[in-house]
């Protein structure tokens, strides 16, 4: 195999000083950077060559576990560097919002959904079924009570969710410690191993590249009978069994998550529905998190929390207009990867409901570089099960100089009360355990259970 | 389960002691400030005369030889061109900005697995994530081997100019926006991600005010992107004023401010708070996740009195009981994990050559996700166990464990793995004797009772079985009983 990327759209970038050239090394990169698993799978395939492995079908033990099928399943994307809410959910009919954005500003006359107030970016057209048929909705002016323009602080803040605690538990954790269960599958992430913030915590989470990626070497119903399965189990269960403090927790997890999940983590999905994920670069990444998140929960496992990031949204400079720059580019490839989930997973009913978050929106006005410097108040969008949509909620502050916070919009909806309705209505949790101390005030988005 | 034995009531490890073991300590000194024990760093801290000496010599890295690392640096002899020529590769569709990232960080791998320079890998990499530059970043990219080669010329010198390079660092300019800063209208991401990340630290309780002040004074460092993609000092575009930021203050009234951004990066880096941050940073990486208040303060203490020398602070932080007693207590990253078991497996790269899948050009497939210089933010790679002891990394761990001990990564004449047969210490031994020699070889140390047992059930062989190269062990068990001993605690802890 080839370490150089077998998918790099090789002369793709072409000399030029226009934003152009940004954009297409911008797409060169990413295509090169999505398709590593591919290149991975390739050199595994190579090297079963020459491997003295014997196969048969061996079955594998499956661990029993107590969890409920049929359960309800909040996906929560986060749109990590703060992604700017005004390019989303387009606040046209503000005075002030031209002036302030000027070249970035979306064209009134482009928006979707567009009541007198609000409009959504054009780029998310593929979800426009959904909001008519009155499944999706946005919520502006949202985020963290008080203003936080760092990145990481303010991450951890918002995943965090308990203003005022110094214990290090994250708002999901807590949701999926408040029932009886406890399995590592109750809440997944995918897309990286690291466990984000709003995970972590004493009740067992599992964070993944993909559902793939759940095999033990070394004891693979693929190459490895039962005998060498049944020896490489025993022997890491000697090793791992007992202490070995984080780590030894997540080998342990591990090989509960192998048991659970490795059946189905070997077989090749197909979405439903016709649904297609996107494959070109803008979209690939979250197409294929969510396309691994509609075969977990078709697996059916209890799985009630999955999270998601999804790209890169921190545009400091070259946030663009609607032909270039990286605003319409991922706006595309979130819309078309969402879109697809939404139409695999629509013959569930309604168990299956998407929120996003973010760390915070972006200043009001353009900066030199045509993009956007750390701000506050945000949007967030709904869809799914439960969703009363079609419709924007929260309170508009309004953008002129008065009504901003050291150039920021300010935040009037603290983001816990939206996901307190969705933790409410989808999951059944009390918003007392999950975010401890808020003084819940629900603005009616979400159907009650 | 036949085939699966309980150990033996009573049984205990039979020490091979022929294979040398390096004492704990020093053991631990090449877990922490080189890339893991490995018997070759074994063998060079044995020649410097011990752990302390080897350390000492380690922190003057100019007086070590390291022959091997010119044929390492030519197999990639477009690695130093100059920004504007990678582009033109780029732009004539010869080469990628990606397959350019991927190079610097397949040659960096190397590096940390070969060099007699482990500390300075160690430590290069220490400020690759502090002052962290994606090498994929769509306009850092093309300065990002000249960053590379700045910080590690700079990793166990001072830290004051170690801060005014990686700041004005066209790389850095680059990622951090401040290439597009000017009076008119500045971006502030640098100036604050200076404040917060490299410096002073978000509790030093600097205001929005001055973190525009910050950002103010850095305009006027620039590059001509889309051009010829030069860095230059543009004193039309500088914001003059009055600056204040903490204690920082100038008139900052002359067009040129290069003075007074020397002044301002000089007057941080000696902050008090910015000795804490180092401090901290340090602690974290090669102590532990939770270093004692007091610890801090007098790795803190001795940066600061020593005008922010960093070899002075790393003396402090390796002589203080604190790090002698944190043995075992950090997780290994997958990078880490990566180098480790390529190093105690003595695997060994060849010069790749044409276009196949050569085993140099593709270890950072072999990180399980996390490839060097790649972290999506300015932060850098996270320094906490909890980051790395996750489900998913144990899995992936544990098969990159099993793919090198089986020799099945790179295709065939693009890497050399030990022969199976090499691995016997003598022509006929015990199987619990042999398994006490590859612990000796892979962790550095003797067997335990429990990994006796493991590598037991592991292989369905029997602790007193004897071993020759005829056994069905050496000839196609190997893996599974090389990955038995890196598959544990003792080589996923450092």
């Amino acid at each position: 195999m080839n370490a150089s990327n077998p998918d790099d759209p090789a002369g793709d970038v072409v000399g030029s000083t226009t934003p152009d050239a940004h954009e297409s090394c911008r797409e060169f990169l990413q295509a090169a950077t999505v398709s590593r698993r591919r290149v991975l799978a390739g050199l595994a395939g190579g090297i079963g060559l020459g491997v003295a492995h014997s196969v048969f079908g061996g079955v594998f033990r499956q661990a029993v576990f107590g969890a409920t099928a049929g359960t309800n399943v909040v996906v929560v994307i986060s749109l990590r560097g703060g992604v700017d809410g005004m390019s989303v959910v387009v606040p046209h009919g503000d005075p002030a919002y031209e002036t302030l954005r000027k070249s970035i500003a979306v064209p009134s006359g482009t928006l979707l959904a567009a009541d007198n107030m609000f409009g959504l970016h054009p780029r998310l057209e593929p979800l426009l079924p959904c909001w008519q048929a009155n499944r999706m909705a946005a919520v502006h002016a949202t985020g963290l009570a008080v203003p936080n323009r760092s990145h990481f602080s303010a991450m951890e803040e918002v995943e965090d969710a308990d203003p005022g605690s110094s214990v290090r538990r994250g708002w999901i954790n807590r949701a999926i410690g408040l029932d009886g269960d406890s399995f590592p599958a109750e809440a997944v992430q995918f897309g990286s191993t690291i466990v984000p913030t709003a995970m972590t915590g004493s009740a067992p989470v599992l964070a993944t590249q993909s559902m793939q990626d759940l095999v033990l070497a070394g004891a693979n119903p693929k190459w490895d009978d039962a005998t060498w399965q049944a020896r490489r189990r025993t022997q890491l269960d000697t090793i791992w069994a007992r202490g070995g403090g984080a780590l030894g927790s997540a080998a342990r997890s591990a090989l509960a998550t192998v048991d659970q999940l490795a059946p189905t983590a070997r077989q090749t999905y197909t979405p439903h529905n016709g649904a297609t994920y996107p494959t070109d670069w803008r979209g690939r990444d979250l197409g294929e998190a969510l396309a691994n998140t509609a075969q977990l929960i078709r697996a059916d496992v209890g799985t009630e929390v999955v999270a998601i990031d999804y790209g890169s949204w921190d545009m400091h400079t070259g946030l663009g207009t609607l032909d270039w720059g990286d605003m319409q580019s991922m706006l595309t490839g979130f819309a078309s990867a969402l879109s697809a989930f939404l139409t695999d997973v629509a013959d569930l009913g309604d168990r299956v409901t998407v929120v996003t978050i973010s760390e915070f929106g972006r200043r009001a006005a353009v900066n030199g570089g045509g993009g956007l410097d750390h701000g506050w108040g945000n949007m967030m969008l709904l869809a799914g099960g439960g969703v009363k949509g079609g419709q924007y909620y929260g309170t508009w502050p309004g953008l002129d100089p008065s009504s901003l916070v050291d150039g920021d919009l300010a935040v009037t909806t603290d983001y816990r009360n939206v996901l307190g309705e969705v933790v409410v209505s989808r999951l059944n949790r009390s918003v007392a355990g999950v975010f401890p101390g808020l003084s819940y005030d629900p603005l009616g988005i979400m159907a009650a259970l | 389960m036949s085939a699966v034995l309980a150990p033996a009531a009573g049984a205990t490890v039979r020490p091979y002691r022929r294979t040398r073991v390096p004492s704990e300590s020093a053991r631990h000194l090449m877990n922490r400030m080189a890339w893991g024990f490995s018997p070759t760093t074994f063998e060079q801290l044995r020649h410097d005369g011990g752990g302390t000496a080897w350390f000492h010599r380690q922190l003057d890295p100019a007086s070590i030889p390291d022959p091997r690392m010119r044929a390492v640096d030519s197999w990639w002899p477009d690695r130093m061109l100059g920004a504007n020529q990678k582009w033109q590769h780029v732009f004539a569709g010869e080469k990628s900005a990606w397959e350019y990232a991927v190079d610097l960080a397949n040659w960096t791998l190397l590096r940390r697995t070969r060099s007699t320079r482990q500390l300075q890998e160690v430590m290069t990499d220490f400020w690759s994530n502090h002052f962290h530059v994606p090498a994929i970043h769509d306009l850092a990219w093309c300065y990002r081997n000249q960053y590379d080669a700045m910080l590690r010329r700079m990793a166990l010198g001072r830290f004051d100019d170690l801060l005014v390079a990686a700041s004005l660092h066209p790389s850095m300019r680059l990622y951090l926006s401040n290439f597009e800063s000017t009076k008119d209208a500045p971006n502030e991401n640098q100036g604050r991600e200076l404040l917060e990340l490299h410096t002073v630290g978000r509790d030093a309780g600097y205001t929005e005010d001055m973190v525009k002040d910050s950002a103010r004074i850095l305009t006027g460092y620039t590059v001509a992107v889309w051009r010829d993609w030069r860095a230059s000092y543009d004193a039309s575009t500088h914001a003059t004023g009055r600056v204040q930021v903490l204690g920082f203050t100038h008139p900052n009234a002359e067009h040129d401010g290069r003075k007074v951004t020397e002044q301002y990066l000089r007057y941080l880096a000696h902050h008090p708070a910015t000795a804490r941050t180092v401090a901290t940073k340090l602690a974290l990486r090669f102590v532990s996740d939770a270093p004692s208040p007091q610890l801090i303060n007098h790795l803190a203490k001795r940066f600061r009195a020593s005008g922010t020398d960093i070899a002075v602070t790393l003396r402090a932080l390796v002589s203080h009981p604190e790090f002698a007693a944190a043995r075992g207590a950090k997780v290994r990253n997958p990078i880490e994990d990566f180098i480790a078991t390529v190093r105690v497996l003595g695997v060994e790269a060849r010069e790749p050559t044409g276009s196949g899948g050569q085993f140099a050009r593709s270890q950072i497939w072999m990180c399980q996700g996390q490839y060097p210089f790649q972290w999506p933010r300015p932060d850098g790679l996270p320094q906490h166990n909890a980051a790395w002891a996750s489900a998913s990394r144990i899995l992936n761990s544990l098969d990159m464990h099993y793919s090198l001990s089986g020799g099945w990564m790179g295709e065939q004449g693009s890497v050399r793995y030990r022969s199976r047969k090499s691995w016997l210490p003598a022509d006929r031994l015990r199987f619990d004797a042999f398994v006490d020699h590859l612990c000796r070889v892979l962790l550095g140390r003797g067997s335990s009772d429990r990994l006796v047992t493991a590598a037991c059930q592991a292989t369905g062989c029997r602790r007193g079985e004897m071993v020759d190269d005829q056994h069905q062990l050496v000839s196609w068990m190997m893996p599974r009983l090389l990955t038995a001993i890196l598959d544990t605690p003792e080589h996923l802890t450092r």
